[in-house]
């Protein structure tokens, strides 16, 4: 699968860390995203998502290690900037512009902006062309940053928590309109979002952030296919435990519920095996603590991070 | 032509509930033989769904016979799912299934007890087992 | 992104043509008003004493239009620092719009380098047309107003629009520095008052002065002799007392006439051989244009060190 870094990756960040002070926004981050994926980056608040979208944008410089975007190293982000969108958590658009005003505004500053497009997504949104941005509702301020990253036909979308403060009806626009995009245009989109229903139908692939760590980053086909939610006698949890990795177990009297990570297939006889969701998994990673993640590391990591070490 | 939906927070993977929609209109014969299937591009447009998963799900279908795709042209049904079995064997079914919920009122197993064993022996079955005829 | 500067500035930029049209207007007419005069015989007078007042227009006269500009021309610097260098970074980091703006297809620094090409242009030609016509002005006020003309040094010329770049590019660093508008004012407006203080008091240094013996009096036989005043073209850098070589200061424990020992013609003969008054200065028609480019050249060079810290500050 790893045909390559540099053809094969719209995003390859190698022990990529942020400080602030004594505080780490980010640490130890290792994650290959392959082009043309539709990435999910889920965690709680302050997990350090928007620092990894922000380094992945060339707002921020990494304090240790390095982070590539479509095979170029961030620190030429002269050479990166036009290919890539982002649109920020919240609003960076010029409040005293018009919409029509900002369009022109992207039509002068990006080289490859395609005003017909950037026309037809105001249209199709019924936006306002002559309403300042900062009478715009919240919704509508989402939209048309989001028209100006899609509209400089990047091949790297980035989208920091899109979905926030938004209704309903404006976030399944919003998500129509990016996965047509990504289709016609195959882009590579990472999406963060601490909500992951937000987010599952949208994308293939996901990132768990959690205490400024990466916790897991994989396709979500591959996740599900890893992960296996059995519920057993506690009396033998023990033997399940030394055999497989575990990431989550909860005990409850003389049953126990465990979540494993592993590519075989569990056939203990006295534990049976439940129907996983996505959310489970996802509830999983976030919640396990600190010292039992590293007692994990060397076993939960994929093969593709052993060779980056190694 | 067929409208999908997505219920978020189902459990069941957004691919899966296109392929179970997709087989459900052809149980119910809102799809026939020759009928197409939207685009992907279509379904993108009405729900927000990522495009890889409906691939996946046409690829799935087209893996059961189900479905073909035609490069260019689009993806049409291939065979029908309507009940085609003998109704005549449809009936004796029927009747043996309720003489067996009698047995399993006059055992005490309420309603929810027998849905919870159907369900399980049912699952059972579909992970392959060999269904036991001791 | 000419544009977009164009639009970020359209007010400010046609407020200030505005402006400088209706001051330069405002010094033509003083500058006229007072030529008139050397053609009138009978206003002529108020020149050999240096008071004249003469009226430009209803309610205006050359001396109240002295007075506004010795001002508020000082000013200028901090204007243009606090509204318009200030704001510059500081404006984009506390509304978040540098996360919109550095994104585009630009780098932050050709963004920044772009913007303070514009800026400072606008800010040269503009300050540049205003202190050819106010340095005309001052010329001519010079002979009609007795003040020095020192006192206008940093108000005309080239060191006008040096400082006021300067000015421009302080206000910048700090909004780099404190990435907050108000406070990037504020701190732009303490700070540069006693860099401004300092430089109008410490330019007089930056050329080698003139020096003369016997500037204000001469001992003739023991005599002082011929008090003058100061010429007002003049700024007085030192005034001290040296000795016999003309050179070293003479410390008052080294007396080399002491007045117990020597007395009368003696007295008086050392005293003139040893006690020199040594005065260095500035003549206004030697040293006006090498102190101003003196002056501009380290305001320039200020200006190029806050430019640096501010590139340093904007690659995080």
């Amino acid at each position: 699968m790893d045909r390559g870094k540099v053809v094969s990756n719209a995003l390859h960040a190698q022990q990529l860390g942020k400080r602030y002070g004594a505080h780490w926004a980010l640490r130890n981050c290792n994650i290959q995203l392959p082009r043309g994926c539709i990435a999910g980056l889920v965690g709680n608040n302050g997990a350090g998502k928007t620092t990894l979208l922000h380094l992945a944008a060339g707002l921020l410089r990494p304090s240790t290690g390095s982070i590539e975007m479509l095979g170029t190293p961030s620190h030429n982000m002269a050479m990166l900037l036009p290919h890539i969108g982002f649109v920020a958590q919240e609003c960076s658009l010029y409040r005293q512009f018009t919409v029509s005003e900002t369009l022109i505004a992207g039509r002068k500053l990006n080289p490859a902006w395609d005003e017909s497009l950037a026309r037809s997504l105001v249209d199709r949104f019924k936006l306002p062309l002559k309403q300042t941005i900062g009478k715009l509702s919240g919704g509508q301020q989402a939209l048309v940053a989001i028209i100006m990253a899609l509209a400089k036909d990047p091949e790297l979308l980035l989208l920091d928590e899109p979905f926030s403060n938004i209704d309903p009806l404006a976030k399944h626009e919003i998500g129509k309109v990016i996965m047509e995009l990504a289709f016609e245009r195959s882009l590579t989109i990472l999406i963060s979002s601490h909500v992951l229903a937000d987010l599952e139908a949208l994308c293939d692939y996901l990132i768990i952030l959690a205490a400024s760590q990466v916790r897991l980053a994989d396709s979500i086909e591959h996740i599900m296919e890893q992960h296996k939610l059995l519920i057993g006698p506690s009396e033998s949890f023990d033997a399940i435990a030394t055999a497989y990795p575990v990431i989550q177990a909860s005990h409850t009297g003389r049953q126990s519920t465990v979540l494993l990570r592993t590519d075989e297939a569990v056939s203990h006889p006295a534990w049976e095996q439940q129907d996983l969701a996505l959310e489970t998994v996802v509830l999983a990673y976030l919640a396990t603590q600190e010292s039992s993640w590293e007692a994990h590391a060397s076993s939960i990591l994929p093969s593709f991070q052993k060779e980056v070490f190694s | 032509m067929i409208e999908f939906h997505l219920e978020k927070r189902t459990g069941v993977a957004p691919y899966m509930q296109l392929v179970q929609q997709v087989k459900q209109a052809l149980r119910l014969g809102l799809l026939k033989p020759g009928d197409q299937l939207p685009t992907v591009r279509e379904v993108v447009s009405k729900i927000a769904i990522n495009p890889n998963t409906v691939f996946k799900a046409y690829r799935e279908l087209e893996h059961e016979g189900l479905v073909e795709s035609r490069p260019g042209l689009g993806t049409f049904v291939q065979k029908s799912l309507a009940n085609s079995s003998d109704p005549d064997l449809q009936e004796a079914l029927r009747h043996e299934l309720r003489r067996w919920l009698y047995k399993a009122f006059e055992a005490g197993l309420e309603s929810e007890d027998i849905t919870a064993l159907f369900a399980d022996t049912l699952r059972q079955l579909q992970k392959g087992d060999k269904p036991s005829l001791t | 992104m000419i544009w977009l500067i164009w639009r970020h500035y359209r007010w400010m930029l046609v407020l200030g043509i505005l402006a400088l049209l209706i001051l330069m207007a405002l010094f033509a007419l003083n500058v006229s008003t007072m030529n008139a005069v050397y053609q009138q015989p009978n206003e002529a007078h108020c020149l050999q004493k240096g008071d004249c007042n003469l009226v430009v227009l209803p309610g205006l006269t050359t001396r109240t239009w002295y007075s506004l500009v010795f001002q508020s021309f000082p000013l200028l610097p901090f204007v243009v620092g606090i509204f318009l260098g200030a704001p510059l970074l500081a404006r984009e980091y506390e509304k978040r719009t540098h996360l919109f703006v550095w994104t585009q297809s630009m780098s932050r620094t050709r963004w920044l380098s772009t913007n303070l090409m514009l800026l400072g242009s606008a800010v040269v030609l503009g300050f540049g047309a205003l202190s050819l016509v106010a340095t005309w002005w001052s010329f001519v006020q010079d002979a009609t107003f007795s003040f020095s003309p020192w006192s206008t040094f940093m108000i005309r010329g080239s060191v006008l629009v040096a400082n006021v770049l300067f000015g421009l590019l302080f206000g910048v660093m700090i909004g780099a520095i404190v990435r907050r508008v108000l406070p990037a004012m504020v701190i732009t407006l303490v700070l540069l008052i006693p860099l401004q203080i300092a430089i109008w008091n410490g330019y007089p240094y930056l050329f080698p002065p003139s020096s003369q013996l016997e500037y204000n009096w001469k001992i003739v036989h023991g005599e002082v002799v011929g008090i003058l005043n100061d010429r007002l073209d003049d700024l007085i850098l030192s005034r001290e007392t040296v000795g016999a070589d003309g050179q070293t200061p003479i410390n008052v424990l080294d007396n080399p006439c002491p007045d117990d020992k020597l007395t009368g013609e003696a007295l008086r003969q050392c005293n003139e051989k040893n006690f020199h008054e040594l005065v260095k200065y500035h003549r206004f028609n030697e040293h006006f244009w090498p102190l101003q480019l003196a002056t501009t050249a380290l305001l320039l060079t200020l200006a190029a060190l806050c430019t640096g810290v501010t590139y340093w500050r904007v690659r995080r």
